[in-house]
């Protein structure tokens, strides 16, 4: 009865939470959204300007037919009142629907990105928490020289290396790419391909992550090691694993969530090298195309949809904040 | 190192430096493979299929609604055009079997040739090529192509609504079309004989002032090019079949593709065999890699675009025709070239590449490196050294600003003009931003030099057309340079128009509108299972396409 | 094991403890610590050789050699030379200036601003929290490479000179890099807030300021270093993407990040290591030893260790 009513308590106090923040996102998407128009508006340069070979009057006359040469507030207000009847507006250089073009490489973007943080997330776990439950061991100082080393190898190389070794001297795995080129393949086949063009990048991108996770992951986990409630634990005689499992791995992963808010975004935003280098037809390449092309409706689009995500993101940390920590009352 | 071997050495790379510049440029060169056996499997499993390479295709393949060059690359492919181009970039017949130019210059009949086909098998008339100039006009039309500069008689009522259809355009038979325009222009022939639009297909709900319909077809394509279009996978490749009504008959490759690769990767990619034709950045490394593949036929072909700085003669004390030739021959641009290029460029004096009918650099300055001169000139425009060694005139000190975008052609140029500048007295900062910033600076005025490289030039008008005294945005104006472009635009008869540009480039050198830097050669290379491959930078590779064949196709 | 020793040592340190502040002790643990120790030596050796070396060299920094275009190490050239002849040692050493101040300033800039504000808004809660956390979100929520190239935009728009301008561009990263840290420390303090010596303190009536600088900064130490640490690095590689956009260093100015992003090449890669080595070592050695150096402030500075 009691335990039941204290768990209504809180669901209720969680409900008026979660809706007192979404309502509050909506005033920060609206801010933002202005904030990166007028970033835009007044980076030097217009999808016009981009085109060396106009003659100055048919610069004029294309200018006029986008709505370029209206002032940015007005051009502001008319994205803001297109958006607001669900149009995300139509892409000046692929001239299709901003929806259908993020449509065909976001996906892309995801599947890898999705795949490499499971493991970086989960390497970076358990490399840690064992460099921490043997601080200064042989173990940790190779860990720590393995971070440093793979934090200061810039990406190009190791990108390279690996096309070098696995895919032109070994020939075990394909160069670039999601699918074979003229490839038809369709149900598992197609699962099959897309997986073994995946291995490169995947491999590349968790090399890239995990190092720095793991340093977190350490010093959070060295932190609840070295408080009261271990030694506590330890001294009512609880296994060894017991208390690193259960005790000290549940307070060490508290600071850790936050940090996993940030990651929503960086599931849809594409690793913009990392898929140059491998030909990933992800959505980092559109996002530098129509930065370079001043293509304004994706820009704001894509960077709207992103900001939306990191606002989702941060409110799904508290979330879980407030689950897995009773003593952080909900505001 | 003992001295003498470092001498020797350095000897020997001064010795190569230089017989490489002079191998250079003008004639197209082809290394064949030296051991066809090493075919990497991958290609040779591919008996039908050619697979060459693209950048970033869009997805808009309609060659007027286009915003970026590889998406013209997957439509030269699809569309045919009427005129074409030789290996001079000289205009030659192409799907108009011939056509004749009036003598004052003003009127063009095209005849078509004959058994012209879509690929759908609907015949390709006279009003086909009405429909996609009428279709050019369209007050809603937004693409790239400027019609305007064709000044088609009627165009201009057209597009403003005082005319149902376009005076000049009158379609004679089926196979005739004439075109009365009211300006006589060089580049006329070529603006009005590009690809062509099925008015049956692209025509079927288009209205004047709406594009939707038309719009919506871009990822359907249907021309009357080499190549039908089949499908396009967005990051990842575009398919073709080959095109069975193609007017001089089906080509001997039936699948074509075009892969998309990235600089990091298409050396690899090449390897591998996953790629048949490739182009890379032209320097000995890249050269010395293909050639230990073994299977890789070498090309090495003169492009038609230069690089260059821009002055803004709007400065005052770039006015002085003296200041500018000082900074020409003040910048090391040999050096520059055999850096970047390592013996596969050359310094640019002229506005037009080497490749082209109209280049002619005889008795044109060749502004050769000469510090002494430029601080000379300098001296005589009255820039004195001041205390910090930059010159100064009237409290007006030379230092200027240079736009540069990022890439290894500036990481080179920048250092290399800022050491011979400081060597004559000049201060020379640089600013990086992206190509769009760069170009939006430009037209600000808000520089003082810029640099970029042109896109691929085929007439010499396209060169020049800038420097005339009403278009130059940036302050040049000199009569007689305004005098011969018109003259030049004004004629097409090929001989006439060479000795008007040379007498132009003479002009030009002696008040220079801007700094040319250097010409280029492209390197591409092939796998040694295609043959027949002959590059030329005006045709393109879709101009040769027809022509391939696959060594081992069935 | 390490474990017992350290309380060994704490017992022996409470005697001194009573006659020394905690910044002198910790000075003083840190003394006694050799790893730490050799650390900060070889930062000061490296900054010292990055100063002064540039005077012994007989090359000049941006003398441009076409003959002398990418040789091999030699007596002349002790580390060879890059794609224009110039001399990669020397410019090793002027690199190793601007890198070096370029990580540092933006790291301590982006710590000192993220702990500030994610310490008021954990500890304060109410308005306050509201308040940073909102404006947080919102710089938080713009992708930094639209945001960057604006500003560099921007930053070339106001004629700023070359020299100063990568300094203008990592104070903006920091300005728009602390959120991230700010809801990380943010979550940590109202963990620790919770904790019964912060309620102790609060009883006791101390102010804020000693509340949030004497007690609970030194219990977020730890996580501080380590961002502190990682950042050093991230922020001198950083430099390298920031050039790349055109936004960090001009050219010919060098520093660590972009002379390894020039040698950009699977060539260069296999056959002249010489000119990604030099930077990519330095880059390395920098970020252990600066590593091993917060490793060893953290052990010093801990109260609990």
């Amino acid at each position: 009865m009691l335990a039941a009513d204290i768990t209504g308590r809180k669901f209720t106090a969680m409900r008026a939470f979660v809706l007192r923040r979404v309502l509050a996102a909506i005033p920060l998407l609206l801010g933002a959204s202005l904030l990166i128009f007028l970033v835009f508006a007044f980076t030097p340069g217009d999808f016009i300007d981009g085109n060396i070979n106009l003659t100055a009057q048919r610069a004029a006359e294309l200018k006029a037919l986008y709505g370029l040469d209206q002032p940015w507030w007005l051009r502001y207000l008319h994205w803001l009142e297109k958006l607001l009847h669900g149009d995300l507006g139509f892409s000046m250089q692929y001239q299709i629907p901003v929806t259908e073009l993020l449509g065909q490489y976001v996906f892309n973007s995801f599947l890898l990105a999705s795949v490499s943080m499971v493991l970086y997330w989960g390497i970076a776990l358990l490399t840690g928490v064992l460099a921490a439950v043997q601080p200064y061991s042989l173990f940790d100082r190779l860990l720590t020289l393995a971070v440093f080393a793979a934090m200061s190898f810039p990406v190009f190389f190791l990108c390279l290396l690996l096309i070098k070794w696995a895919a032109v001297d070994l020939g075990w795995l394909p160069v670039g790419g999601m699918l074979a080129t003229g490839s038809d393949t369709r149900g598992w086949a197609y699962v099959h391909e897309v997986a073994i063009h995946m291995v490169l990048p995947v491999i590349t991108l968790v090399m890239l992550q995990a190092g720095g996770l793991t340093r977190y992951f350490r010093a959070s986990m060295f932190e609840a090691l070295a408080m009261d409630f271990v030694r506590t634990a330890r001294a009512k005689g609880l296994k060894e694993r017991t208390v690193i499992f259960k005790h000290a791995l549940r307070n060490a992963l508290l600071p850790m969530i936050a940090l996993a808010g940030f990651e929503l975004p960086a599931l849809f935003s594409g690793a913009i090298i990392t898929e140059k280098l491998f030909n990933w037809p992800g959505v980092g390449h559109v996002h530098i195309d129509t930065l370079a092309a001043r293509d304004y409706p994706v820009l704001m689009a894509f960077t709207l949809f992103l900001a939306a995500l990191t606002i989702l993101g941060n409110l799904m940390a508290d979330i879980v904040y407030a689950c897995v920590d009773p003593r952080i009352r909900l505001r | 190192m003992p001295l003498s071997m470092r001498l020797a050495i350095k000897l020997f790379i001064r010795v190569l430096v230089c017989s490489l510049s002079v191998v250079c440029c003008v004639h197209a060169e082809t290394i064949r493979a030296p051991d066809p056996s090493q075919i990497p499997a991958e290609a040779k499993a591919r008996k039908n299929t050619l697979i060459a390479t693209i950048a970033a295709p869009q997805g808009v393949f309609n060659p007027y609604l286009i915003s970026n060059g590889w998406d013209e690359n997957v439509t030269a492919a699809i569309f045919g055009n009427l005129v074409g181009l030789d290996r001079q970039g000289k205009p030659v017949s192409d799907q108009a079997e011939s056509w004749t130019i009036s003598p004052d210059g003003l009127v063009y009949t095209f005849k078509l040739a004959k058994n012209l086909k879509f690929s759908d098998g609907s015949p390709l008339t006279a009003s086909d090529v009405a429909f996609t100039l009428t279709f050019l006009y369209d007050p809603a039309y937004d693409g790239e192509t400027d019609i305007s500069l064709a000044h088609i008689k009627g165009g201009d009522a057209y597009k403003k609504g005082a005319a149902t259809s376009i005076s000049g355009i009158v379609v004679i038979n089926p196979q005739t079309i004439q075109i009365t325009v009211t300006e006589p222009g060089a580049t006329t022939l070529t603006r009005l004989g590009g690809p062509i639009l099925s008015k049956a297909y692209y025509g079927k709900n288009y209205q004047k002032g709406k594009l939707e319909s038309l719009r919506a077809l871009s990822n359907k394509p249907i021309g009357s090019g080499p190549y039908v279009y089949e499908n396009f996978v967005p990051g990842q490749e575009v398919r073709f079949k080959a095109n069975p009504y193609y007017f001089k008959g089906k080509p001997a490759i039936e699948n074509f593709i075009y892969r998309i690769t990235t600089d990091a990767t298409r050396l690899q990619l090449f390897q591998t065999g996953g790629t048949d034709i490739e182009s890379f950045p032209v320097n000995s490394d890249n050269i010395e890699q293909l050639k230990e593949m073994g299977f890789a036929n070498i090309h090495v072909y003169p492009s038609s675009d230069f690089s260059l700085i821009d002055f803004n003669h709007k400065k005052p004390y770039l006015k002085d025709a003296r200041v500018r030739q000082a900074l020409i021959y003040g910048l090391d641009r040999k050096k520059l070239v055999d850096l970047i290029y390592q013996g596969n460029g050359s310094v640019a004096n002229l506005p037009i590449a080497p490749l082209s009918w109209a280049y002619n650099p005889s008795g044109v300055n060749t502004f050769l490196f000469d510090p002494a001169k430029a601080r000379a000139l300098l001296d005589q425009a009255g820039f004195k050294p001041g205390k910090d060694g930059v010159r100064e005139k009237n409290g007006q000190r030379l230092s200027l600003t240079l736009l540069a975008t990022k890439s290894q052609f500036n990481d080179a140029l920048i250092p290399i003009a800022k050491e011979s500048y400081k060597a004559i007295g000049v201060e020379l900062n640089a600013e990086i931003s992206d190509f769009n910033a760069l170009l939006a600076k430009r037209k600000a005025g808000s520089f003082d030099l810029a640099t970029y490289r042109t896109s691929g030039l085929s007439d010499p008008h396209d060169g020049v057309k800038d420097f005339r005294t009403n278009e130059n945005k940036f302050g040049y104006g000199n009569p007689k340079v305004d005098d011969l472009i018109t003259k030049g635009n004004e004629t097409s008869n090929i001989t006439q128009r060479k000795e008007i540009y040379h007498q132009l480039y003479q002009v030009l050198a002696n008040d220079p509108p801007c700094i040319f830097l250097a010409y280029r050669n492209i390197l591409s290379a092939s796998n040694s299972r295609v043959t027949n491959y002959q590059p030329n930078i005006y045709l393109g590779l879709t101009g040769i396409l027809p022509e391939l064949r696959l060594t081992g196709a069935k | 094991m390490r474990f017992f020793s350290s309380k060994m040592r704490q017992r022996q340190d409470i005697a001194l403890a009573a006659s020394l502040t905690p910044m002198r002790q910790a000075l003083r643990r840190l003394r006694h610590n050799r790893a730490a120790m050799s650390a900060l030596i070889f930062l000061l050796l490296l900054i010292a050789v990055c100063l002064a070396g540039p005077w012994f060299s007989s090359w000049q920094l941006d003398t441009t050699n076409a003959l002398q275009s990418r040789q091999a190490p030699s007596m002349d050239h002790w580390l060879g030379t890059d794609f224009l002849g110039r001399d990669v040692l020397t410019r090793l050493m002027y690199a190793g200036r601007i890198s070096l101040t370029v990580g540092l300033i933006s790291v301590v800039l982006s710590v000192a601003l993220g702990f500030v504000a994610g310490a008021l808004s954990g500890y304060c809660g109410g308005w306050i929290d509201s308040l940073i956390m909102r404006v947080a979100d919102l710089l938080m929520t713009i992708p930094s490479l639209p945001l960057l190239i604006a500003l560099g935009a921007l930053l070339s728009e106001l004629k700023i000179e070359p020299e100063i301008r990568i300094y203008m561009v990592m104070l903006m990263l920091s300005l728009i890099g602390w959120p991230g840290l700010a809801r990380m420390v943010r979550g940590q303090i109202l963990s620790l807030r919770e904790r019964d010596f912060m309620l102790a303190t609060e009883v006791l009536g101390l102010s804020l300021r000693r509340r949030l600088f004497g007690h609970l900064l030194p219990n977020t130490v730890p996580i501080l270093l380590v961002v502190a640490t990682t950042g050093v690095a991230g922020a001198i590689l950083g430099e390298a993407s920031l050039s790349y956009l055109g936004l960090g260093v001009v050219p010919p100015t060098p520093s660590w990040g972009n002379m390894m992003d020039s040698a950009n090449s699977f060539i260069d890669f296999k056959r002249r290591p010489w000119l990604w080595m030099p930077p990519g070592m330095a880059i390395f050695l920098t970020v252990i030893a600066i590593n091993v150096l917060g490793d060893g402030m953290r052990d010093a500075l801990d109260p609990k260790s």
